[in-house]
C-alpha cells in the first residue's frame, strides 16, 4: 500500500514545504520511492505470481478497489520510480525544482502512474488514466512556453476523445462481466462483433496516447511547448502506461478481436516509424527532432506488442524501459543547452563541444544509446522488435529496419549541428552536478540492460506467460 | 596460463586502457596515457602470439548468456581457430605499431587522451568483431567499430575551417556503414530464422549433417544479404563513397582503420561464412563481378586523384575489390593471405604519408610536393618500399599475394585474369605516379612549407 500512497504523502508535502529545503526534500522522497521499490522488486524477483497490494469487495455497480502487481506491473513501478528520480534530478539546477507547485504535481503524477499501473479493475484503471492528465497538463500550462493556450487545448481534446473511448469499450464490456476486476473482465467471453468495439474502443484511447500515427497531430507541439520536466513525463511515462494498456487491457480483454487489429496496427506503427524518422531529418527546433524521434521509437514497440508472442512482448517491455531512460536523457541535453542559451534552433547552435567536453561526451553517449548501437538497451530491444515483425512480415520488417538508418541520420545530425565547429559566441558553462549525474545514471542503466537485458527478463517472463496463454486459449492464433 | 583465460585477456586488456584512459586521462602526462595504451595493445599481441603456438584444435569460451528468448538465445562466446587467431595477429600487431607511431604524431594534439581512449576500444570492438563465435557477436562488434570509426575520423570537429566538413565525413562513413548494416542484419534474421542459432559452428553442423537443408534461393538470399553488409563495411560498389570521405580523420586512424583492419571486416565476414557461400554460386558469381569492378573503377579513380591520402584510399578500394574477386572465386587463403599482406604494406604506406604531410605542415596536395626525398631520407625509403610492394614487386609480400589471385583467376576465367591484371597494372602506375611526384623532381611549394631536413 505504501507504494501507492506515498506519493501522495510527497504531494501534499510539497505544498508545504519551504523554499529553501524544496530541492532537497524533491531527491530525497523521489530517493526513498526509488529504494521502496526495489525492494519490492527483490522480493518479487523470478516469482510468478500476483502480489495483492489492496483489494476492497465491489459494491452493486461491480466497482472496487483493487490493486496488485504482477512482474509487468512492478517493472513499470520501477521504471517510473526511476525515470521520476531522474527526472527531478534532471531538473534540480532549473528554477521549477523550487517552486511547490511544479514538485506538488510531479509527485501527483507518480501516484497516478502508479496507480494506472497496479490497478486491476477497469474503472479504477480508468480513472487514474484520468487523473496522470491533470499534473501534466497543469504544468504545462504554469510553466509552458507564450504559445501554450490553444495547443494545450488540442492536446486536452485529443486526449479527452480517447478517454472517452476507452470509457465506452469498458461499459461496453460490462455488459457480458460480472464487474469490472480484472479476472472477470478477462474471462468475459465477447461475441466477436463486440470484441470489435471494445478492442477499437481501448485503441483509440491508446493510440493517441502512445502516439501512433495519423493520431500523433498533438504530440510535437505539446512537446515543444511543455517545460522539459513536462516533455520527460510525458514521453517517458505518459505514453507508457498506453504501451502497458495494450499489454494487460486491449489485448487480454478482447483477445477475440486481435486477428483485425493486428495488421493495422502494425502497419501504422511502422509506417509512424520511417514517416516520423524523415520528419526529423528536416527539422530545426531540437525539441521537435527528439519528438519526432520518440514517435518513432514507440511506433516499433506498438508493433512488438500487438505481434504478440513472448519474444516481442519481452523486447517491447526492454525497448519501453529503454525509451524512457534515452527520452529523459535527450529531452535534458535540449534543456541543458537552453539553459544556457535560451536557444533550440539547430542553425544558431554550434561549437558547444569545445566550450563543454563533459557535455559533448555524455550527450554523444546518449546520442548513441539512441541511435541503439551495441552495448546500450536500445540495440536488444530493437534487435528483438525488428526481428519480430520481421518473423510476422518480411516487407514490414525491411522497412522497419529503415529505422536503423534514418535514426543515425537525425540524430547525428542534430548532434553535429549543435556540438561541432566553431564556438558561436554565447557563453558555455560545463555541466553542473547534478546534471552530470542524471546522464551518469541513464548511460550506466543503459550499459547494463544492454549487457544483460536478461534481468528485465527473468522478471517478466513468468507474467508474460500467464497473460500470454491466457490470450491464446481464447484465440486461434498459432 | 590456459588459453580461455589469454583470450580473455587479449580482449580486455584494450577495454581495461580506453577505460583508463577515458577516465583518468585528461590529468595523467601524455606519455604515460601514449604508452600505457600502445602496451596494452601489445600485450594483446604477445598473448595472440602465445595462443598462436599453442593451439591445436578450435576452442570455445562461453562467457555470459546474453538473451534468452523462446525463439532464439544469443550468447557472449568466442571461439578460437586459425582464421580468428589470424586475424587477431594481424590487429593487435599492426595496431600496436600505429600506436607506437600515433605517440609522437599526436604528440601535440589536445585531444591526446581522447584519441588514444577511441584506438583501443576501437581494437576491443574489432577483437569482439574477429573472436566472437557467433554472428551475433560479429554484429556487436561489427557496429561497436562503425561507432569508433565515426569518432575517430570526426576527431578534429572544431578545426577552424574543416571542422563542419570533418563531422560530415564521420557521419557519412557512419551512415554508408549503417546501410550496409541493415542488409547484415536482415541477413541475421534470415540465419535465424532458418537455423535457430547464430553460432558458426552449429550452423556448419546443421548444413554438414543435412540437418537443415535450405533451398537455393534461401542460401541465395541470406549469403546476398551478408555480402551487402560487407559491402558497407569492406567499401565496394555502391557503398564505397565513405572510405576516400573519411580521410579526413588524423592519418594514424587511416592507417589503422580504414586500411588495415576495419575495411577487412567485410572480406572476415565472407570468409567466416564461407560454407554458406559455397552453397551460393549466384552470390559468388555477383561478389566476383562487384568486387572486380571496384578494383577497376577505384583504380581509374586513384590515377586522377592529387591528394596523398586520396590515392592511398581510392588504391585501399581498389585491393579490396581485388580480394572480393579472390572470395569471389572461393580463394579463402589467398584473399587472407592479401588481406594480411596488405594490411602491413599500406600501414606503412598511409604511416609514410601522415609523414610527409606533417613535413609539409598539413600540406596534403602533391602537386605542391617534389623532390621530398633530400628532406626525408627515412620515409622516403620506406615509402618506396610500400609503393614496390603494393605494385607486386617480386621478392617483396605484394608480389606474392597478388600472384596467387591472379592464379586463380587464370584457372577460373581467363577474362577476369586479363581484367584483374590490368587492375595490378594500374596500381603500379597510380602507385609510382604519386611516389615520383612526392618524392622526385624538384620542390613546387611555397617557400614556408618546405620542409626541414
Amino acid at each position: 500500500m505504501e507504494l501507492i500512497i506515498l506519493p501522495f504523502i510527497f504531494a501534499l508535502i510539497a505544498l508545504l514545504t519551504p523554499k529553501a529545503l524544496m530541492r532537497a526534500f524533491t531527491l530525497v522522497a523521489a530517493a526513498a520511492s526509488v529504494v521502496l521499490v526495489l525492494i519490492h522488486a527483490c522480493y518479487y524477483y523470478g516469482s510468478d505470481h500476483l502480489v495483492q497490494i489492496f483489494q476492497s469487495n465491489s459494491n452493486s455497480f461491480g466497482f472496487s478497489l483493487n490493486f496488485a502487481y504482477d512482474g509487468i506491473s512492478l517493472l513499470m513501478l520501477v521504471l517510473v520510480n526511476v525515470t521520476i528520480a531522474l527526472i527531478a534530478l534532471a531538473n534540480f539546477k532549473s528554477p521549477l525544482a523550487e517552486d511547490r507547485k511544479f514538485v506538488s504535481m510531479l509527485f501527483l503524477m507518480q501516484f497516478a502512474l502508479i496507480g494506472v499501473f497496479t490497478a486491476f479493475d477497469g474503472l479504477l484503471f480508468y480513472i487514474f488514466w484520468e487523473i496522470t492528465l491533470i499534473p501534466v497538463f497543469l504544468i504545462a500550462l504554469w510553466f509552458g512556453a507564450a504559445e501554450r493556450k490553444k495547443i494545450l487545448i488540442k492536446f486536452f481534446i485529443f486526449t479527452f476523445v480517447g478517454s472517452l473511448a476507452m470509457l465506452l469499450a469498458l461499459i461496453g464490456i460490462k455488459q457480458w462481466a460480472n464487474s469490472f476486476s480484472y479476472i472477470d473482465l478477462v474471462l468475459a467471453n465477447l461475441p466477436i462483433d463486440v470484441a470489435f468495439y471494445v478492442m477499437g474502443g481501448f485503441f483509440i484511447a491508446f493510440a493517441i496516447k502512445i502516439p501512433l500515427i495519423p493520431f500523433h497531430t498533438w504530440q510535437p507541439d505539446t512537446y515543444t511547448v511543455a517545460p522539459t520536466a513536462g516533455t520527460m513525463l510525458l514521453s517517458a511515462l505518459m505514453l507508457k502506461m498506453a504501451l502497458y494498456g495494450m499489454i494487460r487491457w486491449m489485448i487480454p480483454l478482447a483477445p477475440e478481436a486481435l486477428s483485425q487489429f493486428q495488421n493495422p496496427i502494425i502497419y501504422l506503427g511502422i509506417i509512424g516509424v520511417v514517416y516520423t524518422a524523415i520528419i526529423a531529418i528536416r527539422l530545426k527546433d531540437m525539441k521537435r527532432v527528439f519528438a519526432y524521434a520518440s514517435i518513432s521509437h514507440v511506433g516499433l514497440i506498438a508493433a512488438g506488442i500487438i505481434i504478440f508472442n513472448p519474444d516481442t512482448l519481452g523486447g517491447s517491455l526492454i525497448q519501453m524501459f529503454n525509451h524512457s531512460l534515452v527520452a529523459v536523457g535527450l529531452f535534458l541535453a535540449v534543456e541543458v543547452i537552453e539553459r544556457r542559451t535560451q536557444l533550440r534552433d539547430l542553425d544558431q547552435l554550434g561549437g558547444i563541444a569545445t566550450q563543454a567536453p563533459k557535455f559533448a561526451f555524455w550527450f554523444a553517449v546518449i546520442g548513441f544509446a539512441s541511435v541503439s548501437v551495441p552495448f546500450s538497451s536500445g540495440f536488444i530491444g530493437e534487435f528483438i522488435l525488428i526481428k519480430g515483425v520481421y518473423d510476422y512480415n518480411w516487407i514490414w520488417g525491411a522497412i522497419a529496419g529503415l529505422s536503423v538508418i534514418l535514426g543515425a541520420v537525425y540524430t547525428l545530425r542534430a548532434y553535429q549541428l549543435s556540438m561541432y565547429g566553431t564556438p558561436k559566441g554565447f557563453d558555455f558553462p560545463d555541466l553542473h552536478w547534478s546534471e552530470w549525474l542524471t546522464f551518469a545514471f541513464i548511460s550506466g542503466l543503459v550499459l547494463l540492460l544492454g549487457l544483460y537485458p536478461n534481468l528485465i527478463l527473468n522478471f517478466i517472463n513468468p507474467s508474460l506467460d500467464q497473460i500470454n496463454s491466457l490470450v491464446q486459449s481464447t484465440t486461434l492464433l498459432p | 596460463m590456459a588459453i580461455d583465460t589469454l583470450l580473455i585477456l587479449i580482449l580486455a586488456l584494450p577495454l581495461l586502457g580506453a577505460f583508463i584512459n577515458g577516465a583518468f586521462g585528461k590529468s595523467m602526462p601524455k606519455k604515460v596515457v601514449g604508452s600505457l595504451a600502445t602496451l596494452l595493445v601489445f600485450v594483446s599481441f604477445i598473448f595472440a602470439v602465445t595462443i598462436f603456438f599453442q593451439f591445436h584444435e578450435n576452442q570455445r569460451v562461453h562467457l555470459f548468456s546474453i538473451l534468452n528468448l523462446e525463439g532464439f538465445q544469443l550468447n557472449a562466446r568466442f571461439q578460437i581457430d586459425a582464421l580468428s587467431i589470424w586475424m587477431t595477429m594481424i590487429v593487435t600487431g599492426v595496431g600496436s605499431l600505429i600506436h607506437l607511431f600515433s605517440m609522437g604524431y599526436m604528440a601535440h594534439d589536445k585531444g591526446y587522451y581522447k584519441f588514444f581512449t577511441y584506438l583501443n576500444l576501437f581494437i576491443f570492438a574489432m577483437l569482439v568483431l574477429i573472436l566472437g563465435s557467433n554472428y551475433f557477436m560479429l554484429f556487436f562488434g561489427w557496429e561497436g567499430v562503425g561507432v569508433c570509426s565515426y569518432l575517430l575520423i570526426g576527431f578534429h570537429y572544431n578545426d577552424a575551417q574543416k571542422g563542419m566538413l570533418n563531422g560530415l565525413a564521420a557521419r557519412k562513413a557512419f551512415i554508408m556503414n549503417r546501410i550496409g548494416d541493415l542488409g547484415l542484419l536482415i541477413g541475421l534474421f534470415l540465419l535465424l530464422a532458418e537455423f535457430g542459432t547464430l553460432e558458426y559452428q552449429e550452423i556448419g553442423q546443421s548444413l554438414l549433417t543435412k540437418s537443415v537443408e535450405p533451398t537455393t534461393w534461401m542460401m541465395f538470399g541470406i549469403t546476398l544479404m551478408l555480402f551487402i553488409g560487407a559491402t558497407g563495411k569492406s567499401a565496394q560498389i555502391p557503398l564505397f563513397t565513405w572510405l576516400p570521405d573519411a580521410m579526413a580523420g588524423p592519418t594514424p586512424v587511416s592507417a589503422l582503420i580504414h586500411a588495415a583492419t576495419m575495411v577487412t571486416a567485410g572480406i572476415f565476414l565472407v570468409v567466416r561464412s564461407n560454407f554458406l557461400f559455397e552453397l551460393a554460386p549466384m552470390t559468388q558469381d555477383i561478389m566476383m563481378y562487384i568486387g572486380l569492378a571496384t578494383s577497376l573503377v577505384a583504380a581509374f579513380i586513384a590515377m586522377r586523384q592529387n591528394d596523398i591520402k586520396k590515392v592511398l584510399a581510392y588504391s585501399t578500394v581498389s585491393q579490396l575489390g581485388f580480394i572480393f574477386v579472390a572470395l569471389g572465386m572461393g580463394a579463402y587463403t589467398a584473399a587472407m593471405f592479401h588481406v594480411t599482406t596488405h594490411a602491413f604494406f599500406k600501414a606503412l604506406l598511409f604511416l609514410g604519408s601522415g609523414s610527409v604531410i606533417h613535413a609539409m605542415s598539413d600540406e596534403q596536395d602533391i602537386r605542391m610536393m617534389g623532390g621530398l626525398k633530400k628532406y626525408i631520407p627515412i620515409t622516403h625509403i620506406t615509402f618506396l618500399i610500400g609503393t614496390l610492394a603494393i605494385a607486386g614487386f617480386p621478392f617483396l609480400s605484394g608480389f606474392f599475394s597478388k600472384d596467387e589471385i591472379l592464379a586463380h583467376a587464370m584457372h577460373h576465367h581467363m577474362g577476369i585474369y586479363i581484367a584483374l591484371a590490368f587492375s595490378a597494372l594500374l596500381t603500379a602506375v597510380y602507385m609510382f605516379r604519386l611516389y615520383f611526384l612526392t618524392f622526385t623532381g624538384s620542390f613546387r611549394g611555397t617557400e614556408e612549407q618546405a620542409p626541414f631536413a
